[in-house]
């Protein structure tokens, strides 16, 4: 009997550690730029292989963040790529104003329930203005070891003149998805090897394995007693942001005083405003709110870097320039990604029951003012405390004491902040005096809305318990592009004269490209990952006359 | 033995509660919504019957224009106020959503389980300012799109026992919609016929063949289907 026992938990262990293991598949990353040097203003291609083990074509068919980040890892720029078939790729757009240094370029994966990666590589970028920083470091990167297949490339003759159209035959034992480019030979002898490596940005106990992968910015945190550092439970926590319009999000908080909120649809960098409540909506003063860094990176010590003096082209820098006075297009986008890109706003506060321009009346000194001459359905009233409270009337007549307060979109939790601000800087004041519901938690004393002329009042304000973070993330839908020759009878100066991310060795047996009017020694690489999940890689030089 | 088995079985137990446990908490945050809204006041004591779409509870979803969506929702549609109403089990709460804030919403019928989409309208002929719920029949450049009304109809007579002035009698009516301009379907084929003059024997085929009867919505959406496709050719 108990050797049945025994034999059925044995089957039951072995079937729940195959399910857990099924669950936690690897998705490593590659990571390609077109070239290893770009001037300010430039756009950067990137090619990505993602293979887990053996086969490239099982990947979830969705989406890798890829950031532009200066040496020490701090954010840039950055934009979301769809992954289809393993493979991702896209366009970075480096800003005009960067100074001239080596900059980071990292992918990652940020898949629910499974491990996720992180691969970087490095880019230098020259300021097309001349403006330099004070020393030009670079990382070391781990290299990957690339296992050549035997892909052969197959060119009829070496010796090409400029213009000129150029068959590529392609021959790969494997059927895979590979990237093909035609690169000047300095930036191909200049670059690093792709590297990869691994990070896991989120661990499952922090409760996110219900959520779906996300498009947005995703701010987690925590909420603690700013004494005792105990974790507060049951917290409401609203995060809002500075705006025209109502935009906020919340969350309540677990045990461990954690709590997740998703941004949808926001791109970019953000500054959100967080503070704390309890259930009954009153704000709690005495906490610390802290967010979790949504990349686990970290700053490099000066040991891990070196400081190196790169090879620049000058001629490249100029022709860049050139390129850009003319306003030639070096590129054509092959793929039109039309994911939302909206804001979103929540309607918390309704239709407002009254609306109070203060540029309507006299110039009125401070807030005490304004409700007293304009907003008679506003008092102010000596709190339990000493301290003034706001109060508002309700369409019967009755008082409703402590509504919430926003200011810009953002909730005031500390009243004095906003009684020294006059009809100069208080453009609006709207008022809900209905009790308001917002999801699972509801404003039962209504709601007062304050908007300033400039939406700046948060500029200079400091309340106790609400807590100003910019976050960043994850960027705006990539429209991919490809080189392109120029157009009109304007020189060609593509500096990447040939980049096709997504050949198909299945299909495609060969490509072809037209050289730019560049001449010089030209480098045609063909790069990507076997089935059997080893890299491979081939190379030929041309010269072009 | 016994006691041994007994022991190994708690113990698998034990761990399996755990695990569902620990899974119950992993949902969690899907109970987060930021659905908006106020406060549902009865309002239809004196009048007999329901303002409501199929009398009353249904379960449903929500879009809002942020482009959340929120499934497994307790719904009823007001067709008198045309007022979406969400009963919010964690609060206990009636909450009228707000109309700006909605994309659309789904109702399931609870005989056949049918799903009904609807989505806010904004038009000039409209008296609702801020837009009214319509059913969407068939959605394309020409939609055709329902109404759900109730309308209180006063009796003659005030029932003074159950105090009752009157009740609610309700009615659908089906539109076009082009993105601006919202026009009555017709009621017969000829009327129809007269405004696709040019269409006018492909019609008639159509409705010969397909046995269109224009009371019904699978056949108008049939019908409205052709006729996209005949002014797109």
């Amino acid at each position: 009997m108990i050797t049945r026992v025994l034999s059925i938990l044995f089957l039951l262990t072995a079937t729940i550690g195959a399910s857990a293991q099924s669950l936690v598949p690897t998705y490593p990353i590659v990571l390609k730029t077109d070239r290893s040097s770009y001037i300010s203003g430039d756009n950067a291609l990137y090619s990505l292989f993602l293979y887990n083990g053996l086969v490239t074509d099982s990947t979830p068919g969705t989406d890798i963040y890829v950031d532009l980040t200066d040496i020490k890892n701090r954010w840039i720029t950055g934009t979301v790529a769809k992954v289809e078939n393993g493979r991702a790729s896209g366009m970075l757009e480096i800003p005009d104003n960067l100074v001239t240094a080596y900059y980071k370029i990292r992918a990652y994966t940020n898949y629910p329930n499974v491990d996720n990666y992180l691969c970087t590589s490095e880019i230098f970028v020259v300021n097309r203005f001349g403006v330099e920083s004070e020393t030009v470091m670079r990382s070391h990167l781990s290299k990957v070891e690339i296992e050549s297949t035997n892909p052969i490339i197959g060119i009829e003759k070496t010796e090409f003149r400029a213009k000129e159209k150029i068959n590529i035959a392609l021959d790969c034992p494997d059927s895979v998805s590979a990237l093909v480019r035609i690169v000047g030979k300095k930036q191909w002898d200049n670059e690093l090897e792709p590297s990869f490596g691994k990070v896991v940005p989120y661990t499952q106990n922090e409760g996110f394995t219900s959520l779906t992968p996300y498009d947005g910015i995703l701010v987690t945190g925590t909420v603690t007693d700013s004494v005792s550092g105990a974790p507060i439970d049951n917290a409401i926590v609203l995060i809002s942001l500075q705006d025209s319009i109502v935009r906020m999000m919340y969350d309540v908080t677990d045990s461990l005083g954690s709590f997740c909120v998703l941004l949808h649809n926001y791109y970019g960098r953000q500054e959100v405003f967080v503070s704390a409540f309890s259930r009954l909506m009153e704000p709690l003063h005495n906490t610390r709110i802290t967010l979790r860094d949504q990349f686990k990176y970290t700053i490099p010590n000066q040991a891990e870097l070196e400081t190196v003096l790169p090879e620049i082209d000058s001629m490249e820098l100029n022709k860049a320039l050139i390129a850009k006075a003319f306003e030639i297009q070096q590129f054509e986008p092959i793929g039109i990604d039309n994911r939302p890109e909206a804001l979103v706003e929540h309607f918390v506060l309704g239709e407002p029951r009254q609306s109070v321009l203060t540029e309507d009346f006299v110039e009125l000194n401070d807030f005490r003012e304004i409700t007293r001459e304009i907003t008679p359905f506003i008092r102010i009233r000596k709190g339990k405390n000493g301290q003034p409270e706001l109060r508002l009337v309700s369409d019967k007549g009755n008082i409703m004491a402590n509504p919430l307060l926003l200011v810009d979109g953002v909730p005031l939790t500390d009243f004095n902040q906003l009684l020294d601000k006059g009809s100069a800087m208080v453009k609006q004041v709207d008022t809900q005096n209905k009790p308001r519901y917002f999801g699972n938690i509801s404003f039962a004393n209504g709601i007062v809305a304050v908007w300033t002329h400039k939406i700046n009042f948060w500029e200079n304000c400091q309340v106790p318990g609400t807590y100003r973070f910019v976050v960043q993330g994850f960027q705006p839908p990539v429209t991919e592009s490809v080189p392109a020759p120029s157009k009109d009878r304007l020189p060609d100066l593509r500096q990447t004269v040939y980049w096709n991310p997504s050949v198909s060795t299945a299909e495609q047996k060969s490509v072809s490209a037209t050289l730019s009017d560049e001449t010089g020694e030209f480098v045609i690489e063909f790069f990507g990952i076997g089935r059997n999940g080893k890299i491979f890689s081939d190379f030929k030089q041309i010269n072009v006359r | 033995m016994k006691h041994a088995i007994k022991y190994i079985l708690t113990v698998v137990c034990v761990a399996l509660t755990i695990a569902a446990g620990a899974q119950g908490k992993a949902s969690k945050k899907t109970a987060i919504q930021h659905i908006t809204g106020e406060p549902f006041v009865y309002y239809y004591a004196t009048v007999e019957g329901l303002p409501f779409y199929m009398g009353g509870w249904l379960m449903g979803s929500v879009t809002m224009k942020s482009g959340e969506t929120y499934d497994g929702l307790q719904l009823r549609y007001d067709c008198f106020k045309d007022d979406l109403i969400y009963q919010n089990s964690l609060t206990n709460s009636v909450i009228i959503i707000d109309k700006n804030s909605i994309s659309q919403f789904t109702l399931t019928h609870l005989g056949d389980g049918r799903i009904e989409t609807f989505k806010p309208i904004v038009n000039k002929n409209l008296k609702e300012q801020n837009g009214r719920y319509f059913a969407i029949i068939l959605e394309d450049s020409l939609s055709v799109i329902k109404k759900y009304e109730a309308t209180e109809e006063q009796y003659s007579n005030v029932n003074m026992t159950e105090k009752k002035t009157g009740i609610f009698a309700h009615k659908e009516s089906r539109y076009t919609w082009d993105g601006n301009e919202l026009k009555s379907v017709p009621r017969f084929r000829r009327m129809l016929l007269r405004q696709y003059p040019q269409h006018k024997e492909d019609l008639r085929k159509f409705f010969f063949h397909n046995h269109i009867r224009m009371k019904n919505d699978d056949d108008v959406k049939l019908l409205y289907q052709e006729i996209n496709r005949l002014v797109r050719k």
